[in-house]
């Protein structure tokens, strides 16, 4: 039986889009800084992407796993990978443009900041480029410098009001932009093609610049987006041209391809973490941000799983999907909503206790900032599933599945919205028509893909070798 | 009303859930099923309810956790205020990552220590108690339902013959 999109929920997700649409223009009517827009952008990206990516890996896994009880609702996985090209053109798109300048996401693409030497002329004009609004952590040496040289760089904290406050980076004592040039007047009776210390000098950066420089991050990402593409279209190839296959060549196969896959995938979450979210502060690293991420996009994807199960469902298809499956996939949830909290633990537990400067400047500018979402990021994605979930019979439930799931998709959105946001737009955020447009829109263009690409094949694989086990499937 | 109890001896699991099955629709009340390994799905067939284990499980882990808290906010902030790691410790709440992995800690170690205790004692496995399996052999390769025939309608004779014809390879009568 193959899935029919209704026009209902076409118009459904139709309009999320268009709410989506409808954010966008209003930030940009209402002025909102570009950097906040981008940065969003970035955030929802991002998430769905991930979402995508978890749905290959699920069906990887469990042909890896030779696994029986998924077979009847392996097309949902695999309908979540199709989104992946389209995600990953507009992370890819994201991170072009902050290469362009066109915004300034990645701190550490700013190539300025890595020279140490700078002719006067160069420096003038870089500090002419400054963008009004562009949070610059500036490095502490570079502030130190600055004391060096005898300006009054604290008198002139008073005009720069419409940045956010901020005591603990050297922003606020180190003003940027045009009308604070300071280093031009000191260096007055310099010629322009002198060549002086550069002032932006980051030492940091440039120590990581051996991995974090434009061409090699382009490389990865490019690399990364295609392997997972090219694997997630070849399972789909595999999956459907099995359905007219009768026997079990070709699964066998499958899984030493899925082997292959999950190689893979094992370094490049970790890598791409580090890549596309960790470098968005550049200056601070955790060990296990590669497993934070993974484990936050492993319980989302299993969750948006259960969440289109449940709609097929309460549609009339997937009656062989019954509350077993509906048990067990209650069951990834709880668990791995635990296991993400465990991965929260063990890095915040460590940054906290130790409190490095280097280390704990991640936590505190969410903890000035964002602290009550900080907070309700803990309690939506560990208290909640975790008192919610905790039964059995509410695992056997769509209602109840459906309450943990929907605030699961939700507060792991808030969970890559703090990963991104502080480091690209500090305190200039909020929660408003902007974000929940783009998150709303966004979302519509998953359903969309995602059930479109249901409809193309049938629901129930033909000729899948454990098509029967997971019929029978009983816990 | 009779006292006789009937064993039916199975040398498969599979035969004696099928078994189980046909009697039970056939109205027999079976009282008790014998076997070396937790037979997948017989619960539901033969009417166990559902352990509650579960929920004395949260419960004791909602009790270690509390005994967790009580005791180092008691010790660490109340009674005697200890430095951690350089951070403030007037308030419970301010040490709590600290605390987290001990909470942890107390929370398993209650539900598991208390769930065991528990099992043993729903199940009066107390020190010097006497088997009260009827057969060794289900112990080993063997499988067996009780059939308390008093409990049911049928006669002995006519259970008998059920289970002999369900598959049953051995079949003996015991006045309790």
């Amino acid at each position: 039986m193959n899935y029919t999109l209704t026009k209902n929920t076409r118009n459904i997700l139709f309009g999320m889009m268009g709410l989506g649409v409808v954010g966008l223009l209003y930030a940009l009517i209402t002025g909102i800084d570009g950097q906040r827009i981008w940065a969003n952008l970035l955030v929802d990206g991002l998430f769905f992407t991930f979402i995508a990516l978890c749905g290959t890996f699920f069906v990887a896994l469990q042909y890896a796993a030779e696994a029986g009880w998924s077979a009847g609702f392996k097309r949902i996985p695999e309908a979540m990978g199709q989104y992946l090209p389209v995600g990953g053109l507009v992370v890819l798109v994201i991170l072009i443009g902050s290469a362009l300048h066109f915004n300034h996401l990645y701190h550490w693409m700013d190539d300025y900041l890595i020279k140490e030497k700078t002719t006067v002329q160069d420096l003038r004009d870089y500090e002419a480029s400054l963008p009004k609004h562009a949070v610059h952590e500036e490095h502490h040496e570079a502030a130190a410098t600055t004391e060096e040289h005898g300006h009054e760089a604290h008198g002139e904290v008073a005009e720069v009001k419409d940045k956010p406050e901020d005591h603990y980076t050297s922003e606020a004592k180190f003003p940027t932009g045009p009308e604070h040039d300071l280093y031009a007047a000191n260096y007055e009776s310099a010629a322009a093609t002198d060549t002086i210390a550069n002032p932006h000098f980051d030492e940091v950066l440039e120590g990581k610049s051996g991995y974090l420089n434009k061409p090699f991050f382009f490389a990865r990402a490019i690399i990364y987006l295609l392997i997972w593409i090219g694997f997630t279209l070849f399972f789909r190839k595999r999956s459907l041209a099995e359905d007219l296959q009768g026997d079990e060549v070709k699964h066998k196969k499958n899984m030493n391809y899925a082997g292959w896959f999950l190689v893979f995938f094992a370094v490049t979450s970790s890598t791409m973490a580090w890549d596309w979210v960790m470098s968005l502060d550049p200056h601070w690293f955790s060990t296990l941000f590669g497993w934070y991420v993974f484990a936050g996009m492993f319980v989302t994807g299993l969750t948006m799983i259960t969440l289109i199960s449940i709609h097929l469902k309460r549609n009339g298809y997937f009656q062989h999907i019954n509350e077993n499956h509906l048990h067990d996939l209650g069951k990834f949830m709880f668990a791995f909503s635990v296991f993400w909290t465990y991965l929260w633990t063990s890095q915040f537990l460590l940054i906290w206790y130790a409190n490095i400067p280097e280390e704990v400047t991640y936590f505190m500018d969410r903890w000035e900032n964002y602290k009550f979402l900080w907070v309700s990021n803990l309690v939506i994605n560990f208290i909640f599933p975790f008192l919610v979930l905790m039964s059995r019979d509410a695992k056997r439930n769509m209602g109840f599945l459906m309450v943990a799931g929907g605030a699961i998709i939700c507060g792991h959105w808030l969970d890559v919205f703090l990963m991104v946001m502080p480091g690209t737009v500090k305190a200039n955020y909020g929660i408003g028509l902007l974000e929940i447009g783009l998150f709303a829109g966004f979302a519509g263009l998953f359903g969309f893909v995602t059930l479109t690409s249901l409809t193309k094949a049938s629901l129930v694989p033909k000729n899948h070798p454990f098509l029967d086990e997971s019929a029978h499937h009983h816990v | 009303m009779s006292k006789k109890i009937i064993y039916g001896m199975f040398d498969d699991e599979e035969i004696l859930l099928k078994s189980a099955k046909d009697l039970v629709s056939k109205g027999i009340r079976i009282k008790d099923v014998f076997s070396p390994f937790p037979i997948h799905g017989i619960d539901p067939v033969i009417g166990v309810p559902r352990t509650r284990l579960a929920i004395m499980s949260f419960i004791y882990g909602a009790t270690g956790l509390s005994l967790a808290w009580l005791m180092m906010g008691y010790m660490l902030i109340f009674d005697w205020p200890m430095d951690i790691g350089g951070k403030p410790s007037q308030h419970f709440y301010m040490n709590l990552p600290a605390f987290v992995p001990i909470s942890f800690e107390m929370t398993v170690f209650c539900a598991a220590h208390g769930m065991a205790l528990t099992y043993l004692i729903v199940n009066r496995l107390y020190p010097g108690q006497q088997p009260k399996n009827p057969d060794t052999r289900t112990t080993d390769d063997k499988f067996m339902v009780q059939i308390n025939v008093g409990e049911n309608k049928k006669s002995a004779e006519e259970i008998k013959s059920m289970l002999s014809s369900t598959g049953a390879t051995e079949i003996t009568e015991k006045e309790a």
